[in-house]
């Protein structure tokens, strides 16, 4: 709860430093908030609930504020200096990422269809606005307005579900939904069933969830690269919590109804993301489909209804978010060298920048699935989940899509080690290479050490 | 103390690191070779002190476990490590003598550009070893099982800008995959009947299985296929004398002392497993003798001298499974430890010899080095004694041991065991004869340049020689008074297979028979140690050039029987045909098509899937209703 | 509240929701959409209403606020990016802005 406080603050002050032009400033004093915080839940847990059981830090709470900041800090760090080349000057920049991460924070602590409500339109407001930075360009523009208009129109559909549920148990809050819920006798109500399925319609389209998906291709390419970093990792993880917190405990009784609906929604983006994607030429718009179908692997989580199912979508949304702000960055650099939004920017990577070149793929072999990275880890723990729970063919589909996948990211990773003279040396700064060091060797120790994130 | 084993693979590995990514830009040739020995050193410290500990304990075996490495669903995998008779013994000889053979390399190598790259490999393949047996369950040994394959091929092609060491590198590595396969088969058929990796498991539940079990004895023979290439048996042993293409101290350290050893250690890790199979335990030993045989006829007439230690290595090795296989496992370790002190200190004079002679690995072209090489001589003549079972050195004690178990197993067993035991001490004073003795018969630079080694190198032969001659002490039989202290030693390991076998238990032999045989080995020894010294000292005789037909039987033992030649027709020749049939019918006609088809049809239903996306937000929208109603349809129809 | 049954209130929130969505499917000026977008958000306050007081319980009433809340936001961020669509473009016809595809 202090961490809202503390980040709108932070988000607050931003702008009125803004207003003052200390440019500098701002960015010390979020990187120093960010660390502190950083630290603060590291060593002390969260606890208790806050008005009135609206807002609730339990056990499942705290890993995920763990990863929520501890993302932030990392893109902080990779993007700070993001500043001065785009139309969006620094405090505005800063003091919306502040506000998104509240948005994050509050989805994460929510334990009432409001607070989730609340959290999640805080998180899609703030994105419609600076998914518009560069202003000049304008994929930027189209890139804000189209997810502008889905968005809102997905927040009704979503309302209405939570209109629906409302209507049935008469609360908001999840633990009542869940005991009001298993007094309902199956098929009884079709409120329910139709309140449930809006809802998950309406967080599939935050998931980028098939046939809810249309948004992501367009808004992560055209949003500027550092939004879409943001984008990719924090917002998809708090999502993904959210789903969890729904559909794992609040609806986990009513299970039968909407599990088969969740089984198609899979299949499809699984299928969807990982296919589409092979014909890309445009690196962001590559890993938005790849983001389509990551998001749908987490799913598969969902449906398993199972405290360990919590650790895996957990494990698996770190992984992916640490290779994906790897990449991002890597590519934030290439785009920096003027090159157009393509795949083609990575050609020849290997030659002068070897070590991006290197951390890049450690960073894909992630993404791919592939040992020892921790994406492997992840995968394997989600795949054998639902395995046990006896999803078979899905496993199957997901696999063999998997497998499909492998393709477009190895592409890159051969396209990078092409000897071809084409990206002259990058400089990098410090602060970069450091965090994307840490990362990426973090990808590497979760996957020696998968029992290690708990 | 125990606790702390995790230091010993990886301080190694530490040096690997080090060594690797820093050793060649940054760090002095002194920072490398203080962190690639230091390393070592410090593993050997904390296993000896751990072993101290773990004798004054008087527990039987200690399990460490560090951490969770993996645990999916009912599926555990923690990362252990086993401190136990065995796992001190292994580990006390590898870091012990890998430390003695680091501080020779560091002579050896001295001159070479990729200094850092040799230490850093040594580490690396330090490290997977240690990893192998120290690990508590399958998955890590089999983990550093691999380990030591890749260091291995690392090591033997090191000198890589000669493609013919290369393919050397190549070949082990090829060979050893191909035993791999049948490890990690074993391996899986273990995790099915046993439900676990872990040895503590696995051996306790086996001890509720009859003898003779169908399932064991599968696990048991897919075990020793892994073993039999890494350790070198037949069929999979050809690629260890091609091994000797890497630089002498790796012949040292891999191919004498440890690496060779892994699938012997295997073996005697799972003794209960092999207990309960008595069908795979004659296979072994079969082998084992065959093995031995067959390596000790072909060195026979080898010129190289590293080539008769390598088809000396084997021969002995050879010996090792034997014992293992008449279940003298006890027996086959102490073998192991003296051969690994006298075989590496073999190895190191070698290289103290190769070095001296300017890179002349030809015994033909040596003689008379006596003088010029005392300390190498009387090191040299101090293992050919071990070697050759003279007492009271090392290597009589262990040969003995196992000499005694073969005759209580089969008389014709022990007769060709004695037969090998003579050929090993013919071929080997053959060796120091030709070497050491009569006139040189290099070219005048050669003798220009004959040198004894600097000290670096010629301190750990002697020390190693000193091990030589007094680490048979450990296991004096009773028969002389001894109290057998490694015999007891391992014991904790070995007891519940020899309560398995203890049906089959033959009679243990009297004193009177095990004079017997001691004295009948003894003497038939000195005797074919006297032949070689008639033949290639008094007479004179030295081995011809290759030009000169040779006899029969002399062409079977100098072309290594053929044996490389019969895998290339019957196995190579053959594969290439069937490679070249399954490539163009097969492969690029169907499988091709077929496998490209799909790729094609993907990346058009990717083209077009694509198409999906068509910009527009209405159109966008529209799919999200539809979905939507899709969704709802199909549950309330449904 | 006794007179009118809640099926009515399902019904009325049901067929505007319904005409917001064919507004917004249907429509391709921008503002038009963001007017149906609202008309469907209104049509889900009322039926929450609706609920609430039929259940007598007002959290419904409250969440009421907050959505009103919301959208009123949404709705200064939404007219905003149009007006800087339009500014660029010049056009608010949502099918001419398709430069990303495939």
């Amino acid at each position: 709860m202090n961490y809202i406080y503390i980040f709108t603050g932070l988000g607050v002050v931003s702008l009125f430093l803004g207003l003052l032009e200390k440019e500098k400033l701002i960015k010390y004093l979020t990187g120093f908030v960010l660390l502190i915080s950083l630290g603060i839940i590291f060593t002390l847990d969260e606890k208790g609930s806050y008005f009135n059981q609206m807002l609730l830090a339990d056990d499942l709470v705290n890993p995920m504020l763990k990863v929520l900041l501890f993302l932030g800090l990392c893109h902080f760090i990779l993007f700070y200096n993001t500043g001065e080349e785009f139309k969006l000057p620094t405090a505005e920049y800063t003091a919306l990422f502040c506000f998104i991460l509240v948005g994050a924070i509050v989805v994460t602590l929510e334990f009432n269809l409001v607070m989730l409500f609340l959290g999640i339109e805080i998180i899609s407001i703030g994105l419609y606005i600076i998914a518009a930075g560069n202003i000049q360009d304008e994929k930027s523009r189209e890139a804000s307005l189209k997810y502008f208009l889905m968005g809102s129109f997905s927040t009704g559909i979503f309302l209405l579900g939570i209109t629906f549920i409302y209507g049935v148990t008469g609360s908001f809050l999840l633990s009542d939904i869940k005991t009001v819920s298993s007094g309902i006798p199956e098929g009884s109500s079709p409120l329910l069933l139709l309140g449930t399925l809006l809802i998950l319609s309406g967080l599939a389209f935050k998931a980028s969830a098939v046939p809810f998906h249309f948004w992501t291709p367009d808004v992560y390419q055209g949003s500027p690269t550092h939004v879409t970093a943001f984008m990719a990792t924090l917002v998809k993880a708090s999502v993904l919590f959210a789903f969890i917190r729904l559909f794992n405990q609040a609806f986990l009784v009513t299970s039968q109804t909407w599990q088969n609906s969740l089984w198609l929604i899979i299949a499809l983006t699984v299928t969807l993301g990982n296919v589409t994607a092979l014909y890309q030429t445009s690196f962001k718009r590559m890993l938005a489909y790849s983001s389509i179908a990551h998001a749908g692997y987490m799913l598969m989580g969902v449906l398993v209804p199972e405290d360990p199912s919590y650790k895996s979508i957990l494990f698996y949304a770190l992984s992916y978010s640490l290779a994906s702000l790897t990449l991002f960055g890597i590519y934030f650099l290439l785009e920096k060298k003027g090159k157009a939004d393509a795949l083609e920017s990575f050609r020849g990577l290997a030659k002068q920048n070897p070590e991006l070149a290197v951390l890049a793929a450690i960073s894909l072999s992630s993404m791919i699935g592939l040992p020892p990275a921790a994406g492997f880890f992840a995968k394997l723990n989600i795949f054998t989940q639902a395995f046990i729970n006896g999803y078979t063919l899905l496993v199957a589909i997901a696999l063999i899509t998997s497998l499909i996948g492998a393709f477009y990211y190895l592409r890159v990773i051969g396209l990078m080690f092409k000897m071809d003279n084409s990206v002259e040396k990058i400089h990098v700064g410090l602060p970069f290479r450091l965090i994307v060091w840490v990362q990426v060797i973090l990808l590497i120790v979760f996957g020696i050490f998968p029992a290690l994130i708990q | 103390m125990s606790n702390y084993i995790i230091l010993v693979p990886l301080l190694p590995l530490l040096g690997f690191l080090l060594n690797v990514f820093l050793g060649k830009k940054h760090f002095s040739k002194a920072m490398v070779t203080t962190i690639a020995l230091g390393s070592v050193a410090l593993a050997f410290l904390v296993t000896v002190i751990t072993f101290f500990e773990f004798l004054n304990s008087g527990e039987e075996s200690i399990k460490v476990t560090y951490y969770q490495f993996a645990q999916i669903g009912s599926f555990s995998l923690p990362f252990s490590l086993l401190v136990d008779p065995l796992s001190l013994l292994m580990m006390l000889v590898v870091t012990g003598v890998g430390f003695l053979i680091h501080i020779y390399a560091v002579g050896y190598m001295s001159h070479d550009v990729d200094y850092p790259r040799f230490f850093s490999y040594l580490n690396l393949f330090m490290f997977s070893m240690l990893l192998l047996v120290s690990s508590a369950n399958y998955f890590f040994l089999f983990i550093g099982w691999e380990g030591v394959g890749v260091s291995s091929f690392l090591l033997i092609g090191f000198w890589f800008k000669n493609t013919n060491f290369t393919y050397a590198g190549m070949k082990a590595m090829l060979m050893n995959r191909t035993g791999d396969l049948g490890f990690f088969a074993g391996i899986m058929l273990i995790y099915v009947v046993f439900g676990s990796l872990e040895f503590d498991k696995v051996f306790s539940r086996a001890n509720d299985f009859e003898s003779g079990t169908f399932i064991i004895t599968m696990i048991t023979i897919l075990l020793f296929i892994g073993a039999s290439a890494k350790s070198a048996q037949i069929p999979l042993y050809t690629w260890l004398p091609d091994a000797m293409a890497g630089p002498t101290p790796v012949s040292a350290l891999m191919h004498a002392a440890t690496m060779v050893t892994a699938g012997i250690y295997l073996i005697a890790r799972s003794n209960i497993l092999f207990a309960l199979a008595p069908v795979t335990l004659n296979i072994v030993a079969i082998t084992g003798l065959c093995t031995a045989l067959l390596a000790a006829f072909i060195a026979l007439s080898q010129n190289d001298i590293k080539k008769v230690l390598a088809y000396s290595t084997v021969s002995q090795l050879g010996y090792m499974c034997m014992a293992l296989g008449v279940t003298a496992f006890s027996s086959a370790m102490f073998h192991f430890m003296t051969h690994a002190f006298f075989k590496a200190l073999l190895f190191l004079c070698a290289g103290s010899i190769i070095h001296a002679m300017s890179n002349e690995q030809d015994v033909r072209n040596m003689g008379g080095l006596k003088k010029h090489l005392p300390i190498t001589f009387l090191t040299f003549l101090l293992a050919t004694l071990a070697i050759a079972g003279i007492p009271p050195l090392s290597g009589f004690f262990s040969k003995d041991e196992i000499l005694v178990h073969a005759f209580e197993y089969n008389v014709v067993f022990w007769g060709f065991a004695l037969f090998g035991a003579l050929l090993t001490s013919f071929y080997m004073f053959r060796l120091l004869f030709l070497t050491f003795y009569g006139e040189f018969r290099g070219t005048h630079e050669q003798k220009h340049h004959l040198h004894e080694s600097p000290n670096v190198m010629t301190y750990p032969l002697i020390i190693l020689a000193v091990l030589s001659a007094i680490g048979g002490f450990v296991g004096i039989p009773q028969l002389l008074g001894g109290s057998q202290k490694f015999d007891k030693f391992l014991e904790p390991v070995f007891s519940k297979a020899e309560l398995k076998l203890s049906h089959l238990e033959t009679a243990h032999l009297s004193h009177a028979t095990e004079w017997t045989l001691m004295g009948v080995s003894i003497a038939l020894i000195i005797m074919s140690i006297l032949l070689a010294r008639r033949i290639y000292f008094i007479k004179k005789i030295i081995p011809v050039s290759e030009k000169v037909k040779l006899s029969f039987w002399h062409n079977l033992s100098y072309h290594k029987f053929y044996i490389d030649e019969l895998y290339r027709y019957i196995l190579i020749r053959p594969m290439h045909f069937i490679h070249d049939f399954l490539n163009l019918r097969i492969e690029a006609g169907i499988i091709d098509r077929k496998v490209n088809g799909t790729g094609d049809a993907v990346m058009g239903f990717s083209k077009y899937l694509r198409l999906l996306q068509n910009g527009k937000t209405g159109y966008y929208i529209f799919g999200m209703v539809i979905g939507l109603v899709v969704i709802l349809a199909l549950n309330f129809i449904f | 509240m006794g007179s009118i049954s809640i099926n009515y209130y399902l019904y009325l929130s049901s067929i505007l929701f319904a005409l917001g969505i064919l507004g917004v499917l249907t429509r391709r000026n921008a503002i038009i959409i963001l007017m149906s977008i609202e008309l469907m958000l209104n049509a889900v306050n009322l039926l929450m209403v609706a609920f609430s007081a039929f259940m007598g319980d007002s959290s419904g009433q409250i969440f009421v606020f907050f959505i009103m809340l919301v959208a009123a936001a949404e709705v200064t961020v939404g007219l905003s990016i149009v007006v800087m669509i339009y500014k660029h473009n010049g056009s608010i016809d949502i099918n001419l802005i398709d430069k990303m595809k495939w």
